[in-house]
């Protein structure tokens, strides 16, 4: 499968701007803004998977988010298939497949099918091929048994799979999957890499996974960034990266328990 | 205009399938409808004759109080609710993936909460004529299913300046709550305006609710155009200068959240 980049970031920058308390205001000051991303670079090409890992407040989510145009950056060059993904109020976002960790993007009274209904109604499937698109993505990730089952009768590993399901409905170029296995058992976690292996392989989808799990990354990336303090301190292979990675996460061992 | 029909349609059936999920809900809602009419009753007959009440007699001008009531309390409310539900489930986040922008969700997300305050508030009125007389004719019911329409079309545009407030300060509803409190104090909702000290009455007529409830009991009353161009054109200019500051707020309420990255957070 030809490559071509589907993500590009180039010198990307993200500093949030901190909301001064009532007494800073009276005395004329602001709090410094905080940097959270700093010359981010790197691409993903078609087929690609890689990985973000970093310590807790390493910018991994924050980094996740602009890329899906739910933050803006302050400064660089981020491209989704050729577009910022806030291109045409947002439209470009549909090319972005988002799992996140947060199961409550689900309504609970409603069935797993309904709710991919309404995410596919809102991704402007019409009709038949809503339906289709549904049960297509309810069978990928092995919950068409239980797709008319209210989605407060869950376990959290299902919840997360039809979240992942919810991501694939329209057909996305780039998948960012933060966190995605978070609750899955062993089992269904070995089911998500082999799902995650043949979107990219098969199916060119490119992947951008942040975990806290070595051996998933390792199992499934192509490349990893080790993201500390905001910036890219080590990138490659999974031999080259995790030697830096035991180190940052020791470091911060350290600091957690002085 | 398709695009933003299908959203509207989508969170209609999302929200109705999640009604039908609770199995008394329209049994509660026809109950509710009956409770408030009866108490209505009760308050008329407490009140008598002596209200002045602009030819239509205290139930029905009660009734299209809180009808119109009942409209502003669900529009103003509907973008705040759901947007602080949405923001703090993250289905906002999920919803916005699927392409579409910020502004056009907030619009389509209270799209069944508006459709059942508008039958509510129907169902008041409708109940209302029948203790009206003469009973409104055809060309009454039209002009103040106008009025019901512009004063919606107004309250949505409180509303959404409103919901770009909540955005942007995360600080509750406080534009709702004044608008609700000069409703209920200066508008002539429960008590009619000519009642009100002169200044308070004055006031009164330029609050939001105040030209949709004059315009839907004027016309119900069987008011003629004359009578009722001077409330249309308040209401008119109480829109235009809503609907342009709604515009103003949300553009730069989405572009500082984008900024701010605090879109998800309430």
């Amino acid at each position: 499968m030809a490559s071509r980049p589907v993500l590009r970031l180039h010198e990307v920058c993200k500093t949030f701007t901190v909301t001064p308390r009532i007494r800073e205001l009276l005395r004329f000051r602001r709090p410094p803004p905080v940097e959270v991303l700093r010359d981010i670079s790197f691409e993903i090409n078609a087929g690609q998977i890689v990985g973000l890992i970093g310590p807790n407040g390493a910018g991994k989510s924050t980094l996740m988010r602009c890329v899906a145009g739910l933050v803006v950056p302050t400064s660089g060059e981020l491209l989704v298939d050729g577009s910022a993904p806030t291109t045409g109020g947002g439209r470009q976002r549909r090319r972005i497949g988002w799992v996140s960790r947060e199961d409550r993007s689900f309504n609970l009274r409603l069935t797993g099918r309904e709710n991919l209904s309404f995410f596919a109604e809102l991704a402007q499937m019409d009709g038949g091929s809503r339906a289709e698109a549904v049960a297509e993505a309810l069978a990928r990730v092995g919950l068409t048994k239980q797709a008319d089952r209210p989605f407060r009768t869950y376990s959290s590993g299902m919840r997360q799979r039809l979240s992942m399901g919810r991501a694939l409905i329209a057909d996305p170029a780039l998948l960012l999957l933060d966190e995605a296995s978070t609750g899955l058992d062993p089992g269904r976690r070995e089911s998500f890499k082999r799902l995650c292996l043949q979107l990219a392989k098969e199916q060119g989808k490119a992947i951008l996974i942040a975990s806290h799990d070595m051996a998933e990354l390792e199992a499934l990336c192509d490349v990893l960034h080790l993201l500390d303090g905001g910036r890219i301190v080590a990138s490659g292979g999974f031999a080259e990266v995790s030697a830096a990675a035991d180190a940052v996460f020791a470091r911060e061992q350290d600091e957690e328990e002085a | 205009m398709m695009r933003q029909a299908k959203l509207l349609r989508a969170f209609w059936l999302h929200d109705f399938r999640e009604a039908q999920s609770y199995p008394l809900v329209h049994f509660n809602r026809l109950a509710g409808l009956a409770m408030l009419f009866f108490l209505l009753h009760g308050l008329s007959k407490l009140v008598g004759d002596g209200m002045g009440a602009g030819g239509l007699g205290v139930l029905p001008f009660l009734a299209c109080g809180f009808a119109v009531m009942d409209l502003m309390w669900t529009s103003l409310g509907a973008f705040t609710s759901k947007l602080r539900r949405h923001q703090t489930t993250g289905m906002l986040e999920a919803c916005l993936m699927t392409g579409h922008s910020l502004p056009a969700l907030m619009t389509a997300m209270p799209s069944f909460d508006l459709s059942v305050s508008v039958m509510r508030s129907t169902g008041i009125v409708v109940l209302a004529s029948l203790f009206m007389t003469p009973a409104p004719n055809p060309v009454a019911w039209f002009y103040a299913a106008l009025f019901g329409a512009g004063g919606m079309l107004l309250f949505l545009a409180v509303g959404l300046i409103s919901a770009s407030l909540l955005l942007r300060y995360k600080a509750g509803d406080p534009l709702n709550r004044a608008v609700h409190l000069s409703a209920v104090v200066t508008g002539g909702v429960f008590v009619p305006r000519a009642q009100l000290p002169a200044e308070v009455g004055a006031i009164g007529a330029w609050v939001p609710i105040a030209p949709v409830v004059d315009g839907v009991r004027l016309a119900l009353a069987g008011g003629g155009w004359a009578e009722l161009a001077p409330v249309a054109l308040r209401l008119v200019i109480l829109f235009a200068i809503a609907s342009t500051v709604a515009l103003f707020t949300v553009r730069a309420a989405v572009r500082t959240v984008l900024k701010e990255g605090s879109l998800a957070h309430y």
